[in-house]
């Protein structure tokens, strides 16, 4: 008997777990951006960090829009959750789409209070006209040109539709030209019966008070004139108004059904479902490849595939199924980000090998471990990285629908294989073989050009350039070399720019360019391309051999590490900038300890990484710091 | 853009270049007209300002644009062009060095006060500037009078001065008479006795506007 009650309490469970926001979640969804309100309110304090998403959460392209209504305020609705009868524990989602030609941001709120959502929409409308109310079994819609809002039970959904050219015509202008086309008509029609009523009279002999008839005439025949026309006008309004209401009641009613093939079945959409996570995105590569025809549009303009519906993607492509994940959880003394990038069976052959491969251990002693204030090291395998885009564009370019084989754009495969096959594969790929590390070894004095004035005698004012000392990053990029004899060939040609100086024969440095402040130098050695400003490492066979254990372990046992010793740099960078009465953003930059990301080793067809920025004090949490130093630089 | 924006841009130089130069330049051609110059110099702090400029806001403040800056000079050029007595005004602003140059021509030192007014005018809606005789010019007597603007060196006093350091103001007054005396110890006179320079602290003179005050003797 417990073993029924457990099973009826499970599917009970997971009919519960059904009204989930993320049920409404078509497949075909391009990004998906997740936040938990309740813990990033609470998480937030008293700062509004809302306003920071506002790239995110602001409709696309209608900043212009100023006629109509504001059905809903989305800020307003995220900030006042409890106004709005909104479920604040559950997490608010945000969806970017397109469908057909149409496209826009789809936010799901699961609601408390259904009746109290409703109430807020069209608080703030001044014009209610613009607003078209629909009932069916599938909700309440409110529906306009901008913003359409669907509830239904307790999930409501609000679409923001981007402004597009061709459907944005104004559906007035529309029918006033109907209006005007079918007037002129029949105005001239009227002019002709007015000739002729003329010309009877005339001919009958009857040609007096010919002004008063005529004028008699038209006064009946305008008055039917305009009274036709406006009768036409209001019938092709409200004809053009169904048609398009009906289109997007349709969509609304899509958006508010739990989705049949929706997002939770893709296999990398449901890891990030098991996570509590304070704000997450999802990105659907490959649907966006797909939708936008392979990124093509620009190439497709006109043709019959950019105009008709979305190309069938072959499942089966290098490029199918590729997801991107970011989450991002705000603890007491510390933030934390994780990013997965998934793959399909064929791809993640590519990706293994790309990534298996290690550091350049010989780079290391060209970085003073000592100063080291920050550094990022990747390591991938170029030749490798080199075939996998080589592949997955000529598997595009194959697999465009067979349509745009009559045109040009059957042209494009072959001939960019035929560059390709030009190309000297080991020059491009091998010269600098994809092992590098950028890092910032302290601040040193440096000589700065700038522009002053200096006086003679009688006070007559010259422009001079004068030279000063200033404290400059010491920043250094050394890349690992694959073929020594085609770095020396390229660094040889790179040489006779005369932008360039050379001052040996494995050093050139960049001549001073206007607004450049620092000396740029290259540097050629046997095992390794440098270019830095750190004229002591460019100049002289400076090598180092003091990077801490941590870091040389994590730099030579990942593809991708960095590392931001955030105290450190504000130490030294705090009397480069005016700070302000208040200490301005250092006061509380210096209260950040270190930025660490570190990547996984490829595997179960993922690629990813995870990244921590620690604050000094664990007292506090991250996201209200983070806040607070935001609101200190702006 | 609104005119409160213009302050903004006034003090954008200043705050957010600690290093920075003015240099205020008066040749007298005739008795009675002259040329007129003035140049602000960010050249020393152009890496900090373009770092900044990528920033829409610093620290509360509005960062403005480079083609805000231009519109605004545009702007106090056209007022100074309107100007009665005044002529062939000339502007220009190097947007790599940021330095910024106002030059122009004046029939008289009365029309030369009347257009520094109307060019301070376009710097605020907010701020109210009433018209006050910056320089006065009799026969053998030169004087700078007063300091336009109390309201904006007001301003910059309420901030940080400590960022202003290395910041310089200069002036150089040029006569086609021989300069006699200066009454300001700041003062240098030419060795060709047509010209005075007065060079300064940008903080001291934030903190002392008077030490603009000369009046100078000519021959």
């Amino acid at each position: 008997m417990k073993l029924i009650y457990a099973l009826i309490f499970l599917a009970l469970s997971f009919v519960a777990n059904a009204q989930n926001a993320y049920d409404y979640i078509p497949s075909s969804a391009q990004i998906v951006f997740s936040m938990n309100i309740e813990q990033l309110n609470k998480k937030s304090g008293d700062i509004n960090y809302l306003k920071y998403l506002k790239p995110i959460l602001k409709s696309q392209s209608y900043g212009y829009y100023t006629e109509g209504c504001e059905l809903i305020n989305i800020n307003d609705a995220l900030f006042n959750t409890n106004t709005y009868g909104i479920n604040a524990s559950n997490n608010v989602i945000m969806y970017r789409i397109t469908i057909d030609k149409t496209s826009g941001s789809v936010f799901v709120f699961t609601l408390k209070n259904p009746e109290k959502f409703e109430a807020q929409l069209m608080a703030k409308c001044e014009n209610k006209k613009s607003i078209q109310k629909r009932s069916s079994i599938n909700g309440v819609f409110y529906l306009s040109d901008k913003e359409s809002v669907a509830i239904n039970g307790n999930v409501a959904v609000v679409f923001n539709k981007d402004y597009n050219y061709y459907s944005s015509a104004s559906d007035t202008e529309i029918a006033l030209d109907v209006y005007d086309s079918a007037y002129k008509v029949d105005k001239r029609r009227d002019n002709y019966r007015v000739d002729s009523l003329y010309y009877e009279k005339l001919n009958s002999g009857k040609l007096n008070r010919y002004d008063q008839v005529t004028d008699d005439h038209k006064d009946v025949a305008d008055t039917m004139i305009v009274y036709l026309a406006n009768k036409r006008y209001e019938e092709k309004l409200q004809a053009i108004l169904e048609n398009k209401y009906k289109d997007l009641l349709y969509l609304m009613e899509s958006f508010v059904q739990v989705q049949v093939d929706g997002i939770y079945k893709n296999r990398n959409f449901s890891k990030m479902l098991t996570q509590n996570d304070d704000v997450s995105i999802f990105i659907n590569s490959s649907s966006m490849l797909y939708q936008s025809n392979f990124g093509m549009n620009s190439l497709l303009w006109g043709s019959s595939i950019y105009n008709g519906a979305q190309s069938i993607p072959n499942q089966n492509l290098l490029s199918s199924g590729i997801n991107a994940f970011y989450s991002m959880n705000f603890l007491y003394g510390a933030a934390s980000i994780k990013f997965q990038s998934t793959y399909n069976n064929k791809a993640f052959t590519y990706i293994k090998s790309i990534f298996d491969v290690k550091q350049n251990k010989k780079l290391l002693k060209y970085i003073d471990g000592k100063n080291l204030l920050g550094y990022m090291s990747i390591a991938v395998n170029n030749k490798e990285m080199g075939r996998l885009y080589g592949d997955m564009y000529a598997e595009i370019l194959n697999n465009l629908p067979q349509v745009s084989k009559d045109n040009y754009l059957a042209n494009i495969a072959p001939a960019m294989q035929l560059i390709y096959a030009f190309i000297d594969k080991e020059m491009l790929y091998n010269t600098i073989d994809g092992r590098a590390i950028i890092a910032c070894t302290g601040f040193d004095n440096m000589k700065v050009s700038y522009k002053t004035y200096k006086y003679d005698d009688d006070f007559n004012r010259k422009e001079i350039i004068e030279e000063r000392l200033e404290k400059q990053a010491k920043m250094l990029a050394v890349m690992s070399i694959g073929n020594y004899e085609n770095a020396k060939k390229l660094f040889d040609i790179i040489s006779k720019f005369n932008v360039f100086m050379k001052l040996r024969d494995n050093v050139i440095t960049l001549k001073a360019i206007n607004g450049m402040p620092f000396n740029l130098y290259m540097v050629l050695k046997e095992d390794a391309f440098i270019i830095t400003n750190d004229a002591n490492i460019a100049m002289n066979e400076t090598k180092f051999n003091n990077i801490n254990d941590k870091d040389k372990s994590n730099i030579m046992n990942h593809n991708m590490a960095m590392n931001i010793k955030i105290q450190d740099a504000m130490g030294q960078m705090k009397d480069l900038y005016p700070n302000g009465e208040d200490g301005g953003m250092f006061k509380f930059m210096e209260s950040y300890g270190m930025f660490e990301m570190l990547d996984d080793k490829p595997s179960d067809n993922m690629y990813g990484a995870s990244a921590i920025l620690r604050l000094k004090d664990g007292s506090e949490n991250a996201l209200y710091y983070i806040l607070k130093t935001m609101k200190a630089i702006r | 853009m609104s005119k409160t924006k213009y302050l903004g841009l006034f003090l954008f130089l200043s705050l957010l270049s600690s290093c920075f130069e003015a240099v205020e330049e008066i040749t007298y051609t005739t008795e009675k007209a002259g040329k007129y110059s003035v140049t602000i110099n960010c050249s020393q702090s152009r890496d900090k300002i373009t770092a900044m400029m990528k920033l829409d806001t610093f620290m509360g403040r509005k960062i403005p644009k480079l083609y805000e800056i231009e519109n605004h000079m545009g702007i106090a050029a056209n007022k100074l062009k309107n100007t009665a007595g005044i002529h062939n005004v000339y502007y220009t602003f190097d947007e790599e060095q940021y330095i910024a140059i106002v030059k122009f021509d004046f029939d008289s030192t009365t029309a030369l006060n009347k257009a520094i007014h109307n060019a301070l005018e376009t710097s605020s809606d907010k701020i109210t500037f009433p018209f006050t005789q910056i320089f006065s010019k009799k026969n053998t007597d030169f004087q700078r009078i007063n300091t336009p603007g109390d309201s904006l060196i007001k301003i910059a006093a309420s901030h940080n001065l400590g960022v202003f350091n290395n910041a310089k103001v200069t002036c150089i007054y040029r006569f086609n008479q021989e300069v006699v005396s200066s009454s300001n110890s700041f003062s240098k006179i030419a060795q060709n006795k047509k010209a005075v320079m007065l060079q300064y602290k940008f903080t001291d003179l934030i903190k002392n506007p008077n030490l603009f005050k000369t009046s100078i003797i000519l021959k």
